[in-house]
């Protein structure tokens, strides 16, 4: 099951691609008009992603763990982040 | 007083060569190969998007085709804008002259101060500021972006001073999230030109920028040219990069140093 979901942060629009299946997502892709350096950081967050649960600590623990490279992300929170991401679980469905 | 140079070459009809010179200055400063770079430039028509946007979500592209508008990618984050010669940007790229260390707020922070004094000399009324924006009696008049690394900084912006806001407005698809948050039911609500605001035209803009910045960090401006390497180093993103629709109207994040 394919699903985009977007999120407006209180400085950047985040949108979230993502295959689920058995409540795990795959194929994470995360776009916007947020700010994040460095800038390829993103490919890391997408690869923490990558498997897992659409749980709140499990998402909780993604993003910490991506946060402890020392990453910014001005006006976007950790909070933001999991949010956007979470919002997978309400997002808008298509089937393959 | 630290010497910046500056550079006013730029490529209007070739908006991905303008990226390409911003990223190679930014690259060059990085190495300690180049100066501290003041680079005023523009683009005929262009939707330019930051590097975290897809060119299908954010922009109206059959009406950016039959309308001949260019779409390119910056390599800094942040929002879609639309570039025509009504648009004047700037770019500062230098070292970390001003105490700013590897604080992505605190670059935007410092570098807006100068935008904002900038702006008030040239009498452009009502200015307030967020973090990457200013606005003129409550339009958006002004956008950046900005990134740094280890002996870099670059801060980037457009400012609207006589833009077509019709044709902005009909090529960049602001999502409802946004505009609602705004309270405003579309972007041309949202924006306005320098011009109609305070009456001053491009050149006054870039010379009160000029001035606006230079006695705000005690800097003098001396008209330079880019360096063999930055050419060089431009023309290679060009060639890899900047013309490349795999970046430009994909997501793939593409390195050439």
């Amino acid at each position: 099951m394919h699903v985009n979901t977007i999120y407006k942060a209180p400085k950047g629009i985040i949108r979230i691609s993502a295959e689920v299946n058995d409540n795990k997502m795959s194929n994470v892709r995360i776009t916007g008009d947020f700010f994040m350096v460095p800038e390829d950081s993103i490919l890391t967050l997408e690869k923490y992603l990558e498997g897992t649960k659409l749980e709140y600590t499990s998402v909780s623990d993604a993003v910490n763990k991506f946060y402890l490279s020392g990453v910014m992300t001005p006006m976007v929170t950790k909070l933001d982040l999991v949010t956007a991401i979470m919002g997978v679980v309400v997002g808008e469905r298509k089937t393959n | 007083m630290v010497n910046v140079r500056l550079i006013e070459q730029d490529y209007p009809d070739d908006p991905y060569m303008n990226m390409a010179v911003d990223e190679a200055i930014f690259q060059e400063v990085s190495k300690g190969k180049s100066q501290p770079t003041m680079r005023f430039y523009r683009n005929r028509s262009a939707a330019v998007l930051g590097c975290f946007q897809l060119a299908d979500e954010e922009l109206d592209l059959e009406y950016a085709k039959a309308n001949n508008i260019k779409v390119v990618k910056r390599f800094t984050g942040g929002g879609a804008v639309y570039h025509d010669m009504g648009a004047l940007n700037y770019s500062i790229i230098s070292p970390d002259l001003f105490g700013i260390g590897m604080n992505v707020e605190r670059l935007f922070s410092g570098m807006m101060n100068g935008a904002v004094r900038s702006l008030a000399l040239a009498s452009v009324p009502e200015i307030k500021n967020s973090m990457n924006d200013i606005t003129s009696n409550g339009k958006k008049v002004f956008g950046a972006a900005a990134t740094l690394k280890k002996g870099a900084l670059m801060f980037h912006a457009t400012m609207l001073i006589q833009t077509d806001l019709n044709i902005l407005s009909s090529v960049l698809k602001v999502p409802g999230e946004k505009l609602k948050d705004k309270g405003i039911k579309s972007i041309r609500e949202r924006v306005a030109n320098i011009k109609e605001l305070c009456g001053k035209d491009s050149q006054k803009i870039h010379d009160s920028l000029l001035i606006g910045y230079s006695t705000f960090y005690g800097f003098k401006t001396v008209p330079g040219k880019l360096t063999e390497d930055e050419e060089s180093l431009a023309k290679r993103l060009y060639e890899g990069k900047y013309s490349k629709q795999e970046w430009n109207m994909g997501s793939e994040l593409i390195h050439i140093e």
